[in-house]
């Protein structure tokens, strides 16, 4: 029987809102991920969805309950993390290769990240705040698919379909299907037709619980009839709490042309 | 079993990687940001250090016959700005590494030593320029017990982490104890850590008012260390080791049962 590699226990997680409000994302949910397992996950909220991967790469704490971490977990691909402005894509890359990547292996991995960020001559050694938005979106991309983990999470941000370039889309897919090949994977995504691809399973979560958990094309069935309609909704309503302020180009949530 | 070593080993050798990658980030972000480059990270401590040892020469501080008083004023005042440095930085590191707990592998210990680890390289060299200088300016060199100068350094980067990662864990709980060690680190140990004056000279009833110290006694013990002549009564390298492993001990205990407060609270 396989192992499992995330559990999660009864966990709870709320957001801030503003005038000292709190809005639930998460409420008590108990999920398992077994090695090997494909997970897709269909949400009326992409905040909760974004809540549950955080919460299942330890990005973001608990309210309650618990999460049982038994694997080298990816973060949300493809986010930004830690990396400093103030350094050069090397050294950003250096210092992860380090932490992530194989200790034999420096030199090989760093040039490809380098391929795979098909960055303009030059800026692969300037400081990462001197690239355009677009440069570094690609540099995030490519240092989530150089290390290897026992489990990816994938977040609705991943450039899956770069239709103005197909070649360097079709670079990407390649290195996503080689990375995520016989692993255990989480997605969350716009694009339906991407996480029917890669998932087997999936979870439906409704007003911050797991309404619906089975076969792919059953969630999705499911989510369509019980779900999508009433969507837009709970979108005005995330819309209601954003700072418009956060919501700038760099920052913007939703998969972007990063090609 | 032999699984299980491997395990760990395996586990060892990701963490030195991990504190490694920490520390050499940590230095080029400094050099990054500091107005001399790389170079900048040894000499902006270094000229502070040596314009405090200017004024107490200019000064004519009381000195010992034994030893050149700028190499003896040298041991003091870089083992006091190691020890209050990485102590320091124990204390609020996990405060300003917030953003490394991204990447699951990292946790806020590494932070902690790989800060500590370039605060002693920084502080190493610091010592070896001064000390290389001096020989050179009198052609002469004296060191005569090397081990004890490198043991004793050692023992003063753990009982630096020990005391501000235990004065880090209990402040979370009762955050007067942070302020109280702050206090401490900036003021009283300035006075009592033999940094202005030598053990042997003090009366005899004197010295248990400072010996508690265990900083005095690895700023005498590296004096001892350059000149064995040079006389340490009531010090002893035991106190040192005890001080260090008990402090280091207790606040890896601390640590370890605190760890994910440390992380949800920040």
């Amino acid at each position: 029987m396989a192992r499992t590699l995330i559990e999660f226990k009864r966990a709870c997680r709320e957001e801030s809102v503003p005038r000292g409000r709190s809005r639930c994302l998460l409420k008590n949910i108990s999920l398992s991920l077994r090695e090997g397992q494909k997970l897709g996950v269909f949400s009326d909220s992409s905040k909760s969805a974004q809540a549950l991967l955080e919460c299942a790469s330890e990005v973001a704490p608990l309210q309650s309950g618990k999460v049982d971490i038994r694997a080298n977990v990816s973060w949300p691909m493809p986010s930004r993390g830690a990396l400093d402005g103030v350094l050069t894509g090397r050294q950003n890359a250096k210092f992860l290769q380090a932490i992530y990547g194989k200790p034999g292996e420096r030199r090989e991995e760093i040039a490809r990240i380098e391929e795979l960020a098909a960055l303009e001559t030059g800026y692969f050694d300037q400081p990462v705040k001197t690239w355009g938005t677009q440069m570094r979106g690609r540099f995030d991309v490519a240092l989530s698919l150089i290390f290897d983990f026992d489990v990816y999470i994938v977040s609705k941000k991943f450039p899956w379909s770069q239709s103005s370039k197909p070649q360097l889309e079709s670079l990407v897919r390649e290195a996503f299907d080689r990375r995520v090949a016989g692993k255990t994977l989480l997605l969350f995504h716009q694009d339906e037709e991407f996480i029917g691809r890669y998932c087997d399973e999936a979870i439906v979560i409704k007003k911050g619980q797991i309404a619906y958990q089975g076969d792919f094309s059953g969630a999705q069935k499911w989510f369509h009839c019980n779900v999508s309609k009433s969507q837009n909704d709970d979108d005005v309503q995330d819309q209601e709490f954003e700072d418009s302020s956060s919501t700038t180009v760099e920052e913007s949530e939703d998969e972007a042309q990063l090609w | 079993m032999s699984r299980k070593i491997v395990r760990i080993l395996n586990g060892f050798a990701l963490q030195i990687r991990i504190v490694l990658a920490l520390a050499d980030r940590d230095f080029l972000m400094r050099a990054e940001k500091g107005d001399f480059g790389v170079w900048g990270v040894v000499f902006e401590p270094l000229a502070l250090m040596l314009t405090l040892l200017a004024l107490r020469i200019l000064v004519r501080v009381k000195t010992v016959d034994l030893m050149n008083p700028l190499i003896w004023l040298a041991c003091g005042i870089t083992m006091l700005y190691l020890f209050r440095k990485i102590a320091i930085k124990a204390l609020t590191g996990v405060k300003k590494g917030q953003r490394m707990f991204f990447y699951r592998r990292i946790r806020p210990l590494d932070t902690l030593l790989a800060s500590a680890l370039i605060e002693a390289r920084v502080h190493a060299s610091i010592l070896v320029m001064i000390f290389v200088s001096e020989a050179f300016w009198f052609w002469r060199i004296q060191l005569d017990d090397p081990g004890l100068a490198l043991i004793d350094f050692l023992v003063t980067v753990v009982l630096a982490i020990g005391i501000g990662v235990s004065a880090l864990v209990i402040g979370h709980r009762i955050p007067i104890v942070k302020t109280l060690t702050k206090f401490g680190l900036n003021r009283l140990l300035l006075w009592t850590s033999g940094i202005f004056f030598a053990t042997y000279q003090l009366p005899g009833p004197l010295r248990p008012y400072v010996t508690w110290n265990p900083l005095l006694h690895s700023v005498e013990i590296l004096r001892h260390s350059i000149n064995n002549a040079y006389p340490i009564p009531d010090i002893s390298l035991d106190y040192l080791l005890t001080c260090a492993f008990l402090s280091c001990g207790f606040g890896l205990i601390f640590y370890f049962s605190n760890e994910a407060l440390l992380l949800s609270d920040d």
